[in-house]
């Protein structure tokens, strides 16, 4: 489903702007990632998305369709979890897909055979009769997101859906969004960690205060912001005493390069370095650890991250 | 999709929430036991033989007082048979002469000055002589003269008009003084019992549909909003109106469980011995009070679910339907001339009285049947109304919910919703059956009832400011114009509905004072919903709503007591400083109020 906001606005005060004259186009099938600090108008833009709230001002385009009068049968091509979405702590998770199911009129067949599917897909079986107070909080966020996934929406749209999730649990979040990602699915994901959506996203967009910053492709917003980061790695062979790292962690040690981090690729260790000044200062490092006796491999510049790139526009504003 | 099979899926996910986990076969045993305990308590308040099923009888005019039979039908009503052994001794070694008192002593003086009176009061009619005769020989066979002994201490008089006295009467005479003595035993035969249980079904039918029903939906209303479960739902693709009559039959089908059985207890035994048609009714009646006060609970328990944790609203909503039930089942059940017109009011009073009228219908009804033709007449008129405003609720809970509408209300909703609040609180009013009436005092007392309406329904009207601020310029004027229309059509229907009014000129001053009353009543309720409220405009708001309620009682008095200029600031009796802050306070609230809305409008 192609989704387009043209000049989108919501005020709930009849003074303040949650969200101001906000145009973006998210392409079908893609994932679409909404960048900004707490307060920016996420949340605000997947409720106009998702229909539970009607825009102020501005028009939205669902396949190049307006919002409808009665939008309810738009709701069941979309999948919604909003921020702060508690369950039904007495139900069970499959009382409770069960409801959501129901709400969503899906046939008893499709009901019970999407219950299985989803307990399954989202690792619940083990769970699902368990009233959901006693479920993990990850558990409970991995139920809640089944939940939208339950009724094979054409849009999903996630407000924070890794916040309480374990490196498990969101590597398996990952997964299962890049899974219906490729099934045809577009989704949304706003998030402030930043890390969560890198390289996640097709597309992102970042807003704050309620206005767009900027949004485009993961890629090309890199590209268009690079922020230049005198990041490097260097790769250096090294013997079995292991002199040759140390050797040029002493070296760095004197250049005052920060070392980010070390590791090691194809049997040989790596450095990852942050240079505190322009390129003459690296080329004067490569000099000093060759000098050392240091065997460097290979020295590669690190392009940008998203988070750079947020730092970099959002002016110190980073929540 | 039919509208019925809408209805049919959007209900299906809540009421298969409500009855999930081996929930519905609980609520089955609990009706079982609840249809159960109406039967046991059936039997037991109809042939208990203590006092207080004794009382309970006697109050819905099953039995006469005990003390009643004892005067009239001569006898000594005892507990045991202990007790009644001791007292038929006591009758054995009676003697006239002796002074010992004891309650042989008591009746026997009571018979005699009964027969001393009947022996001297002139019958009216030929049987009745024959009577007097069988008084005067029974008290010369037993030697006692017909005088009364001392008249300045002596009833001497004997109504032979009074059906009771002539009844007791005879039953001295037919028991020749000696009074019998019984065991107390209820009164009641079969078919009674099965009426009382019948009225017991009726009353916790009533009391689940009016009272239970609107409580857990308000309730679960509140929790989904104060969890902020509510959201996810209106993302679903069930409309808005479906998710509220969805919400509410989740809840209601838990009561349906209960209620049912009661139902059909009431049914069958008016089926047997009472009357269908006002049984029927009283469902009737109690279905549409049900849906009226869920959708009230609905719209209380979206409103403050967000401020108040579902635990404290479930109590207020349990005190006041409470009250609204146990108010409404006194006016139902114990009706008076004056109080027929509640039931247009307060479906509670109508349930109850229908329920009252198809098993045990109270003797009012009987000696005039004018006034049974007036209670249908508020009956039907009120549950139209009540119906209508129920729609009203259904209408303004889904534009809130959905937000789709900037206000709640359309101007012609309110002012429907204004028409029949009047129409039903007139029709209540008892001071509408005087004959004469002060016009302004009739209309300030319809008024006082009709505040809170007024002010819901003109908040209904006001944009809230959560959309664009072009679409929610404020429209001042025409709020204010339709709030005082309302109030134009209440003086005139309070005037069409008085037989003969007093004042035919309305004073100049009241009608200033009841503008400023009304004005400043409106601007707060604009107020409250228009604009966003800090912790100062609260407690501005708060003080400016006392300062005019407390108004409302001056501007009564003054109209129906002084009218003098030195009352118009009662303030000013207590300290000339008070009456200018007062004065002060008059001019400054609506000012005040005026000029901040001006802002948005």
């Amino acid at each position: 489903m192609e989704i387009d906001l043209q000049g989108l606005g919501k005020t709930y005060d009849g003074a303040a702007w949650a969200v101001r004259d906000l145009s973006l186009k998210i392409p079908s099938g893609s994932i679409f990632g909404l960048i900004g600090p707490n307060g920016a108008g996420k949340s605000t833009t997947l409720r106009m998305l998702a229909t539970v709230v009607n825009p102020s001002a501005g028009t939205l385009l669902f396949d190049g369709q307006p919002l409808p009068a009665d939008p309810s049968d738009l709701r069941r091509q979309i999948g919604f979890l909003g921020d702060g979405n508690p369950l039904y702590k007495q139900m069970s998770p499959s009382e409770y897909l069960r409801f959501f199911g129901q709400c969503y009129r899906m046939s008893p067949a499709d009901l019970e055979r999407a219950i299985e599917d989803t307990l399954q897909t989202f690792d619940l079986t083990s769970k699902r009769d368990s009233p959901s107070g006693q479920l993990s909080k990850g558990m409970r966020q991995r139920l809640l997101i089944a939940r939208c996934l339950l009724h094979k929406p054409r849009l999903l749209l996630l407000d924070e859906p890794a916040d309480g999730l374990d490196p498990r649990s969101r590597s398996d979040l990952r997964t299962a969004l890049l899974k219906a990602r490729d099934s045809g699915v577009t989704i949304l994901v706003s998030s402030h960690i930043l890390r969560e959506l890198d390289d996640l996203c097709d597309s992102m967009a970042i807003i704050q205060r309620g206005r767009l910053v900027v949004s485009g492709p993961v890629d090309e917003i890199i590209e268009r912001y690079d922020v230049s980061r005198f990041v490097y790695r260097l790769r250096i062979l090294d013997d079995a005493t292991k002199s040759g790292l140390e050797r040029a962690q002493a070296v760095l040690r004197e250049h005052r390069a920060l070392i980010e981090e070390t590791g090691v690729e194809d049997g040989q260790p790596t450095l990852t370095i942050q240079v505190q000044g322009d390129e003459a200062l690296m080329a004067d490092i490569l000099a000093a650890l060759v000098a050392a006796g240091v065997r460097v491999v290979t020295s590669s510049r690190l392009r940008s991250r998203l988070e750079d790139v947020y730092n970099r526009l959002s002016d110190d504003q980073v929540n | 999709m039919s509208k019925l099979a809408q209805l049919r899926s959007a209900a299906l996910p809540f009421v298969t929430r409500s009855y999930r986990g081996g929930r519905l076969r609980r609520y089955l045993l609990l009706s079982l036991l609840l249809s159960v305990l109406t039967l046991v308590l059936g039997a037991w308040i109809s042939f208990g033989s203590g006092q207080f099923e004794a009382a309970i009888r006697q109050g819905f005019d099953l039995e006469e007082p005990r003390w009643q039979r004892e005067q009239f039908e001569h006898v000594i009503i005892v507990d045991s048979a202990l007790e009644q052994r001791m007292v038929l001794a006591e009758i054995d070694a009676f003697d006239p002469g002796d002074e010992e008192w004891n309650q042989a002593r008591s009746k026997y003086d009571e018979a005699v000055n009964i027969l001393r009176q009947a022996a001297i009061q002139e019958p009216p009619r030929g049987q009745l002589r024959a009577l007097q005769a069988d008084v005067q020989t029974t008290l010369a066979r037993h030697g006692i003269s017909h005088e009364v002994p001392d008249p300045d201490t002596y009833y001497t008089y004997f109504n032979w008009h009074e059906t009771d006295q002539v009844r007791q009467l005879k039953a001295i005479l037919a028991k020749d003084l000696v009074p019998s003595v019984e065991i107390y035993e209820s009164p009641l035969n079969l078919v009674d019992g099965v009426r009382v249980t019948g009225a017991i079904a009726s009353g916790i039918f009533a009391l689940l549909l009016l009272v239970a029903a609107p409580l857990l939906v308000g309730t679960q209303m509140a929790q989904e909003v104060h969890e902020n479960t509510l959201m996810p739902l209106t993302g679903t693709s069930l409309r808005t109106r479906e998710l509220i009559l969805g919400l509410g039959a989740g809840a209601l089908s838990v009561v349906a469980v209960l209620a049912v059985p009661q139902a059909l207890l009431l049914l069958l035994t008016v089926a047997f011995v009472g009357h269908l048609v006002p049984a029927l009714a009283g469902i009737l009646v109690a279905l549409v009070g049900c849906l009226f006060l869920s959708f009230l609970a609905q719209l209380i328990g979206f409103a403050l679910g967000s401020h108040r944790t579902p635990g404290v609203l479930g109590i207020g909503l349990l005190s006041f339907f409470g009250t609204l039930a146990m108010v409404g089942a006194a006016f139902g059940l114990m009706p008076t001339k004056h109080t027929i017109g509640v039931y247009a009011l307060l479906p509670e009073a109508a349930t109850a009285h229908l329920f009252r009228s198809s098993l045990l219908p109270h003797e009012i009804f009987f000696r005039d049947w004018r006034l049974a033709h007036e209670a249908d007449f508020a009956i039907a008129v009120g549950t139209v109304g009540i119906g209508l405003l129920g729609l009203l609720g259904l209408r303004a809970l889904e534009r809130k919910i959905s937000r789709t509408a900037i206000t709640a209300l359309t101007r012609g909703e309110a002012l429907l919703g204004a028409i029949v609040t009047m129409v039903l609180v007139v029709l209540a009013n008892p001071a509408r059956h005087n004959e004469y009436n002060q016009t302004g005092a009739f209309f300030l007392l319809n008024l006082a009832l009709l505040t809170v309406p007024f002010v819901v329904f003109l908040m209904m009207r006001t944009p809230k400011a959560d959309l664009s601020e072009k679409r929610t310029q404020l429209p001042l004027g025409s709020l204010l114009g339709e709030f005082f229309l309302w109030a134009g059509l209440l003086g005139v229907l309070s005037l069409a509905v008085l037989k003969h009014p007093l004042e035919t000129s309305i004073h100049p001053v009241f009608i200033a004072y009841l503008a400023w009353y009304l004005g400043v009543l409106a601007l707060l309720a604009i107020r409250v919903v228009a604009m966003p409220m800090s912790l100062a405009s609260r407690a501005g708001i708060a003080f400016s709503a006392i300062f005019a309620m407390s108004a409302f009682p001056q501007m009564a008095a003054w109209v129906q007591y002084y009218r003098g200029a030195d009352d118009l600031l009662m303030m000013s009796h207590m300290s000339p400083f008070l009456g200018f802050v007062q004065a002060a306070l008059l001019v400054a609230i609506p000012v005040t109020l005026w000029r901040s809305l001006r802002r948005r409008s």
